[in-house]
């Protein structure tokens, strides 16, 4: 025991210099080894090292979804901030340095909700898809979609005065590429369990045109003041039937595309019938 | 014994712990067909039925351009019973893409464009060209399939077997264009060798593409 005393003091120095996640790791190290010679001595198990390395790098990954998650109810308090995890991390009783395993602070915080509520939307979606199939009961994908737009925002109303902070985060580079691939998914997953099944390119119009509706929704809920957000709710629903009009524009496009074909052949047969080369049957 | 349990305190006094967290953690949610693939696997039945569709889109295209250019001649029937067979195909791949959550290939546009453009051009140069475009590019898509067969075998043959199916079925048919594209007089094209070496590249420069984008 007087051994563990002298390494936690010993860490709280290495946590000021060397960063927390290293030292953590560092630390998991110089207990395994600790701990497996005096195992060694008694069974003298080879694997013993093997095993006792993946179960503590499950037990950090454990730790950190537990700070994370307390993290979230200081959130309101104290925004999308490092102080927000010190705290989590205070609360759950490790020293407050232990938010340095999360290198980008509020934004790993952040991804951690938004992590969180895609998955939640997804297990809705999924049990709504499944039951449409049983019922055999058919609705528009225009009402799926708004609906499950409807349900995400409502997962960062209790947020709501945090947000702006939020979206301003999205934008720092660290965080940018993972802000777009959950913003993909996300979407990707609304189509999906909406029934959509294409294979074209209009795969990725579908994506983003609903993309900038969910975004540009979002802005508009940051600022709304009105009852439960019935101006968002009325703005989504207008945004919605916009996309629908271009949805029908694009497939007036798809249609010019899909005869382009046609019209490049027939001036091809133009132009060989001007210059005299049209012996087709040789 | 351990780091975390020496790091650990008594919680913080005046907050009790789980209950006042807003939410409590969803159960692991999969997108995928198969929960047990691992990140690997997945990646690399992503990649194949993702070029494969693409391929399988040029394909379509090119006896679409070869048709329009051919459609009324003496190989016109030859031509649309290959083209036939690439409907299937193509259909079996759009089928694929949902199941697997693949997403389709981004340059979907410009191959469609640049299938017909090569079937109708290859055909502009007489029924030997439009044979010896199918000839280049059946050999390139049969020696493709090939090496994905290899590399569906070494991952798994047992969890990849309809897949393997589907794949060794399609090589048989591609390479049985490739005969039809011999027996119509394909080596009497034009500038045979360095035309079929020109798509023959272009191919594997597509395949090469598609598998990225």
């Amino acid at each position: 025991m007087a051994c563990s005393v002298t390494i936690g003091k010993l860490s709280l120095f290495h946590l000021a210099r060397v960063g927390v996640r290293s030292c953590l790791v560092s630390q998991i190290r110089l207990m395994c080894t600790t701990t497996e010679g005096r195992n060694n001595s008694s069974n003298g198990n080879s694997t013993h090292e093997e095993k006792e390395h993946i179960y503590q790098d499950h037990e950090e990954e454990e730790v950190e979804e537990r700070i994370l998650r307390a993290g979230l109810s200081f959130v309101p308090e104290y925004g999308w901030t490092k102080k927000s995890l010190a705290e989590a991390a205070i609360l759950e009783g490790y020293p407050s340095v232990l938010h340095g395993m999360f290198p980008r602070g509020g934004g790993d915080l952040l991804h951690y909700f938004v992590r969180h509520c895609n998955k939640e939307l997804v297990v809705k979606l999924c049990r709504e898809a499944k039951e449409r199939e049983e019922t055999s009961e058919k609705k528009n994908t225009t009402e799926i979609l708004q609906d499950a737009i409807e349900t995400r925002l409502r997962m960062i109303t209790p947020y709501i005065d945090t947000w702006p902070q939020a979206m301003a985060l999205t934008a720092l580079p660290e965080n940018i590429t993972e802000h777009f691939k959950n913003l993909g998914l996300l979407m990707d997953d609304m189509w999906f369990y909406a029934g959509d099944r294409s294979t074209t390119f209009s795969w990725y119009t579908k994506r983003a045109s609903l993309a900038v509706v969910y975004k540009s929704a979002e802005l508009s809920l940051v600022q709304d003041q009105s009852f439960d957000f019935e101006d968002t709710w009325a703005f989504l629903d207008r945004r919605l039937e916009d996309a629908a009009t271009f949805g029908h524009f694009g497939m007036m496009l798809g249609e010019f595309t899909r005869n382009f074909g046609v019209n490049v052949t027939a001036a091809f047969e133009i132009s060989r019938n001007m210059a005299g080369l049209n012996s087709r049957n040789r | 014994m351990n780091f975390i349990n020496i790091m650990r305190r008594a919680p913080a006094s005046g907050r009790s712990l789980l209950s006042q967290y807003p939410f409590t953690p969803v159960q692991n949610v999969t997108r995928y067909a198969s929960t047990e693939d691992t990140q690997e696997t997945r990646d690399m039945i992503d990649r194949i039925i993702r070029v494969d569709h693409a391929g399988e889109l040029g394909a379509d295209r090119i006896y679409a351009g070869q048709m329009a250019v051919l459609g009324n001649t003496s190989v016109g029937p030859v031509i649309k019973e290959m083209w036939e067979q690439e409907k299937k195909h193509l259909k079996t791949f759009e089928e694929l893409i949902p199941q697997h959550r693949v997403r389709p290939t981004f340059l979907y546009p410009l191959w469609s464009m640049a299938g017909f453009a090569l079937g109708a051009g290859s055909a502009l140069l007489g029924k030997e060209g439009a044979m010896a475009c199918t000839v280049a590019v059946e050999e390139v898509i049969g020696e493709h399939y090939d090496s994905q067969l290899r590399e569906l075998y070494k991952d798994d043959p047992e969890k990849h077997k309809a897949l393997l199916e589907i794949i060794k079925e399609f090589r048989d048919d591609e390479l049985g264009h490739l005969d039809t594209g011999l027996q119509h007089d394909a080596e009497q094209a034009p500038l045979y060798s360095a035309l079929t070496n020109v798509i023959k590249v272009g191919c594997r420069g597509a395949v090469w593409v598609a598998e990225r984008i």
